[in-house]
């Protein structure tokens, strides 16, 4: 069962994404000639690493954004009965299947100048506030569509906790506030971790929902990527960038392994 | 995201069906193709169904071939498909400029009759100039006592106060208007001073929105979010369709035009070039402006166009268009591209 499934992924994932990354370091555009010019030009360019930052901050702020407002619905999810629990998660999952540019539609019809929000906006006697083309109208639309990788890894965490730990700890004193600190807090945080880790990966790589909600001020790697091996063919620019976008993501996923370790150990201990 | 290949929204906006019935391959011979087959790429959307069925469906019937479709062209694609040896497509429709810049290496050369081609767009022997079409200002009528008269005014915000809106696509008439904006005669636009259109464009940079795609644009202007927008006509046409106060001036509106060619290494080049001498008769074309006032590359009689679609339609204006200079931009696309990237990332 296994060989199947190796050999497909070499097919369709080692092999393109090898031949691509390998690209940087022997495809190049004038002025870039040989060896690491792609690389020294990405990160000698400042508009290039000023993107680079910009999809950063975007990627951290949807990863601490969603962990924050997946967490209630995750626990709300290990509380609420059966009947309850399906039907949040059907909610969940039904998101996840409509199509991407269904959902990152609706929130340009919900965000725009004569939308939904802004006639709120307008009924309680605020002004219109023009959200599309801005920064925050892209961390919402990216948060929507990464909430269930958040949701799902965090319930299943959350979902093992033994709540009778919380209520041991409220006996011996402990106020609900840090008797959650304490104990709930550390015992989800590999949850909240995972979760957090998913979102900020896939974020990473966001491109249709800034290029619909944002607007070019605010473009992220994705569209730099797409500006340089779609139009102008840099096959070997775009593979230095997916280059630093993998060690990126990599650097996460090691730190993030470090910090589990020493929670499961801090676990352990106590 | 070259010009009109954003167009992968463009569903959203339902085709009215302009007046106009397709005329069909009137009085030509067309050769006995059945069997055979070619791969047509277009630029997708409203276009490309339309094309559809002026083109691809009478050409298939007329000759018994087959033709498949695919979207979004674009020469990276094609620069990949020809170094792997395993080119996929065998009719490409493309910026003129590509194929004026590219004829001979990444284009093969086709023999074929080009009496009726306009010879000031037949500027190459591997393509036929086809979908000629302008880049306008669209603004909402409603706003303005007095309308704009140039695609110079997107920048005049005195006069015309409103959320105006554009893309980022580094040939899409926002060069163009910027130059125009700062007191360039239209004559003199070419060759661009660049750094004088982006110090203009940078100057601007406030009181103008950008996105990404013109179906975004498209949508904008049709449902109020934009007073003012830079879009080619025929997603003009379609947005006034929506909201009947969408009016547009063609003055000096950047015009342009696509080629359809072969790319070096298609497998049905039979096939692709007996479509391509399809194409380069007036009929053919006629019956595409007829369903979707894109112009002509061809001399003849002026198609028959509803009322909505003749104010929409680029040779309705002929003498107040800017022809695009298609060498200069063949030659500078690359620099427009980084230059406008880096100014919009600071």
């Amino acid at each position: 069962m296994v060989v199947p499934v190796l050999i497909l992924l070499g097919v369709v994932f080692v092999y393109p994404t090898s031949i691509f990354l390998l690209r940087a370091f022997t495809h190049f555009n004038p002025p870039q000639v040989a060896g690491l010019d792609n690389l020294v030009w990405f990160l000698g360019d400042e508009t290039n690493r000023i993107i680079l930052v910009r999809t950063f901050t975007v990627a951290s702020m949807c990863a601490v954004l969603t962990a924050i407002v997946a967490f209630p619905y995750a626990y709300c999810m290990t509380v609420i009965g059966p009947r309850g629990r399906t039907i949040m998660l059907g909610v969940l999952l039904l998101s996840m299947f409509l199509g991407i540019l269904l959902r990152n539609f609706a929130w340009v019809i919900l965000l725009q100048y004569q939308g939904p929000l802004n006639d709120i906006l307008d009924a309680i006697g605020l002004d219109r506030i023009r959200f599309l083309g801005t920064a925050p109208a892209v961390v919402m639309g990216m948060m929507h569509i990464l909430f269930p990788f958040m949701v799902l890894p965090l319930y299943s965490v959350l979902n093992g906790i033994d709540r009778r730990l919380v209520l041991a700890a409220q006996s011996m004193g402990a106020t609900p506030m840090r008797a959650f600190r304490q104990v709930y807090l550390p015992l989800a945080m590999p949850g909240i971790i995972a979760g957090a880790l998913l979102v900020f990966v896939l974020a990473l790589g966001f491109f249709i929902t800034p290029a619909l909600l944002g607007s070019p001020r605010q473009a992220l790697m994705s569209q730099l990527m797409f500006l340089q091996f779609d139009l102008q063919a840099a096959f070997g620019r775009a593979g230095a960038m997916a280059i630093v976008l993998l060690i990126i993501a990599m650097v996460f996923v090691i730190l993030s392994n470090i910090v589990q370790r020493r929670s499961r150990a801090y676990g352990d201990a106590s | 995201m070259t010009s009109r290949k954003a167009s992968f929204a463009a569903g959203l906006v339902v085709t009215a069906s302009l007046a106009g019935i397709v005329s069909g391959a009137a009085a030509q011979s067309l050769p006995d193709l059945s069997g055979q087959s070619f791969v047509f790429a277009g630029f997708g959307g409203d276009l490309q169904s339309n094309q559809d069925i002026a083109w691809l469906q009478p050409f298939a019937e007329a000759t018994g071939v087959t033709v498949l479709q695919t979207d979004a062209p674009n020469s990276a694609a094609l620069a990949t498909q020809q170094e792997a040896g395993n080119v996929t497509v065998d009719v490409i429709q493309i910026e003129a400029s590509v194929v004026d810049a590219n004829c001979g290496d990444m284009f093969v050369e086709v023999e074929i009759d080009r009496s009726e081609l306009n010879s000031d767009l037949d500027t190459n022997a591997c393509g036929v100039p086809v979908v000629k079409f302008s880049f306008v200002l669209a603004y909402n009528a409603s706003l303005y006592d007095t309308a704009p008269t140039s695609i110079g005014d997107f920048f005049n915000t005195e006069e015309f106060p409103g959320v105006r809106v554009a893309t980022s696509f580094a040939n899409a008439g926002l060069i163009e208007a910027a130059l125009l904006a700062d007191g360039v005669a239209p004559s003199d636009i070419y060759p661009v001073d660049l750094d004088r259109a982006l110090a203009r464009i940078d100057a601007s940079q406030d009181a103008i929105e950008f996105r990404d795609s013109f179906a975004i644009i498209q949508d904008g202007i049709a449902s109020g979010e934009f007073d003012m927008a830079l879009i080619p006509n025929g997603r003009a046409l379609n947005a006034s369709l929506i909201n009947p106060d969408v009016q547009v001036t063609f003055g000096n509106a950047v015009t342009l035009f696509d080629n359809v060619a072969i790319p070096a290494g298609a497998e049905n080049i039979e096939a692709a070039t007996a479509f391509l001498q399809y194409t380069a008769t007036h009929s053919t074309q006629v019956a595409l402006a007829e369903r979707f006032p894109y112009g002509v590359g061809t001399v003849g009689p002026a198609p028959n166009l509803s009322e909505e679609a003749i104010s929409f339609f680029p040779d309705t204006y002929t003498d107040q268009l800017l022809v695009q200079d298609t060498d200069w931009w063949g030659e500078n696309i690359a620099e427009v591209r980084e230059r406008v990237n880096a100014l919009f990332a600071q």
